[in-house]
């Protein structure tokens, strides 16, 4: 989980908001499958086609702003991202993302320097981002440990589901 | 001079347990409230992890984003109410949570309801699986939106991690027009900030215009703190906020009453206290706002025009700029006013309390809507519709062609399969305006009740 590698498949603007990443009338369901399939479906149609190999996000600033709703980070997990690399996160969206288990990563000038096709790999405990493709790093938040094993475990509750088992 | 502090800092002091890692604080949660879309989602994961809530009676209960709001309606009459309001209804039962239900003469938009009984009171925290939680804390409570995950953390353990946010004061200061309302203040404070000033602060709104407002209007202030990015926004609490909450159903009484009077002062901001970020704005003479674009910050004076890409600062505001445009089809330079429109609604947690349909309804002055537009007003709570029709506001609505509703989220979410026709141009006094919120390629425009009555009216902003 250190290290995440891939390519970036998919480039946001600013102010992605959760409403755009799992709108209000698809709230009836909180399974990832269902989720992954209504993922940006009015805003970027084609996105559940460009993320379903497993890759990157990248995006611009306040990424997740609007609405507390969790199903924004589970329906990007299932449809396919693997970690949101963001200028800004919304913090309600961030704290969502961490405990769901989808690894995001803030980096001032990410649509700067990160392209669509790009290959990367993101280091979350030195907080840097290696561009593969462009032979550059950009540097960003990194990661405490603490946050990284909650990462690695699958999300909060799969965490602490799995340290509850091994003490018993 | 004795230690200054900020009312955030002693809330938060007040309701520290622990430092933990990471810079993390593990903060005690005084109230819990859930509506019905987090309700069913934390209920199905108690249930997942068959665990029990920490403490059943500082939780309550009440349905508004899946039900309908026609006349009539039960939880089912929405499709997502049907699959929603069942688990709903029943985890209250299970983990013997008190709700307000549909039946109940105090049901309504959470954020409306608990102010409104005494529930959320000055010096509390409080937690709740909905973004605009930071509406309570115009009270003067710590108020935080939460995922469902944590929303589980707190009934589960009656606390919640947190990381504590840096501090920033608005100071509204200048004398306010009488035709401007809380929400043409706040519009005009996101046009000049940003929607993002606040990512990562605690919003304390403070200033002569702040002290001199109505309670109800400090909630529509505080409703729109997570519009510019933060987490909690906050009033500190005076003789009004003491005077609003006397007499509530859930309010304390007699001694106790005095002991949580004696606390608002204690826990008000200290005159010197140093905030990391210090903002004024001055309002004289701004005229009714609106907003023309994509997000709560594209916002304009009602007599403006659109503004010129040309002074966007970077390509990048450029580019979400003409994104704007083109979503609501509208051309730099071009009046927002005599725009047409087709749907104009009243209500949400923003603008659906008593004073705003009060003031909704004194501008219709015996006229009728424009045809062809669908005009809605929604009242945020039961005690509110019924306030309103005792004063006969309900009549007037009717008489003038609004369509008059039951308590709800209604078409500001869109949960309950109300949403605005595809393509159409909206004027709401809600609080998010974002590509879709609405229905598909609706183009929302947010705005006061006045200017919402005066659009529906004309059929073209106004």
């Amino acid at each position: 989980m250190e290290l995440i590698r891939g390519k970036v498949l998919v480039s946001l603007g600013d102010h992605i908001d959760t409403d755009l990443i799992s709108p209000g009338k698809f709230l009836t369901s909180y399974e990832p499958e269902y989720l992954g399939s209504i993922c940006l479906c009015e805003y970027a149609p084609d996105f559940r086609e460009k993320v379903r190999a497993g890759g990157l996000l990248i995006a611009g600033k306040n990424f997740g702003c609007g609405s507390s709703r969790e199903t924004a980070p589970i329906a990007l997990q299932a449809a396919g991202v693997r970690a949101v690399i963001a200028e800004e996160f919304a913090r309600i969206f961030y704290r969502n993302a961490i405990n769901v288990g989808l690894p995001c990563i803030e980096c001032p000038d990410t649509l700067k320097s990160i392209s669509v096709g790009d290959e990367v790999e993101v280091d979350l405990a030195k907080g840097i981002v290696v561009n593969i493709t462009k032979s550059m790093h950009i540097v960003g938040e990194p990661a405490s440990e603490k946050l990284i094993e909650i990462l690695e475990g699958g999300g909060l509750m799969a965490n602490l589901k799995s340290r509850l088992l091994s003490t018993r | 001079m004795s230690y200054q502090q900020t009312m955030f800092d002693k809330i938060w002091e007040m309701h520290l347990i622990k430092k933990l890692e990471d810079q993390n604080d593990l903060i005690a949660i005084d109230r819990i409230f859930i509506h019905d879309v987090c309700g069913a989602f934390v209920f199905k994961m108690l249930d997942e992890a068959k665990t029990v809530v920490a403490d059943n009676t500082r939780i309550y209960a009440t349905p508004d984003h899946t039900p309908a709001t026609v006349m009539g309606r039960t939880g089912e009459t929405s499709k997502t109410g049907k699959r929603i309001m069942p688990i709903f209804t029943e985890g209250c039962k299970k983990y013997k949570i008190r709700l307000f239900d549909l039946d109940d003469p105090r049901q309504g938009i959470v954020h409306i309801v608990c102010p409104e009984i005494g529930l959320s009171l000055p010096g509390m925290t409080i937690a709740c699986g909905d973004s605009h939680t930071c509406t309570h804390g115009a009270l003067g409570t710590l108020s935080i939106g939460l995922g469902t995950t944590q929303l589980y953390h707190a009934m589960t353990t009656s606390c919640i991690i947190a990381k504590k946010p840096k501090t920033m004061r608005i100071r509204l200061e200048g004398k306010r027009r009488p035709e401007i309302s809380a929400m043409d203040i706040i519009l005009f404070v996101l046009s000049k900030l940003g929607i993002e000033v606040a990512v990562g602060y605690a919003v304390e709104f403070s200033g002569s215009v702040v002290r001199e407002m109505s309670m109800e209007d400090r909630f529509t202030l505080c409703n729109f703190s997570v519009e510019m990015g933060a987490e909690y926004g906050l009033i500190s609490p005076d003789e009004k906020t003491i005077d609003y909450i006397q007499g509530r159903e859930f309010a304390p009484q007699g001694e106790d009453m005095d002991k949580l009077i004696a606390h608002c002062h204690e826990i008000a901001s200290d005159k010197y206290s140093v905030y990391d970020k210090d903002i004024v704005i001055d309002i004289t003479n701004i005229e009714r706002q609106i907003s023309w674009g994509i997000n709560t910050g594209q916002v304009i004076g009602i007599s403006g025009t659109i503004p010129d890409a040309k002074d966007q600062k970077s390509d990048k505001d450029k580019d979400s700029f003409l994104e704007a445009c083109s979503y609501m089809d509208l051309k730099p330079g071009q009046n927002i006013r005599r725009l047409k429109v087709d749907h104009v609604f009243i209500g949400s947690c923003a603008n659906g309390r008593l004073s705003n349909l009060v003031t909704a309804a004194d501008a219709i002055k015996g006229r009728k809507v424009a045809r062809g537009v669908k005009a809605v007003v929604v009242p945020g709570s039961m005690l509110i519709k019924q306030a309103a029709e005792t004063m006969g506001l309900d009549k007037i609505f009717s008489n003038a062609g609004f369509i008059w509703g039951m308590p709800g989220c209604s078409y500001c979410t869109c949960s309950n399969d109300e949403h605005v026709a595809s393509g159409s141009r909206c004027v709401s006094t809600t609080n998010r305006n974002f590509i879709g919120r609405q229905g598909v390629n609706v183009r929302t425009h947010l705005a006061s009740p006045l200017t919402a009555v005066l659009t529906a009216l004309s059929g073209s902003i106004e």
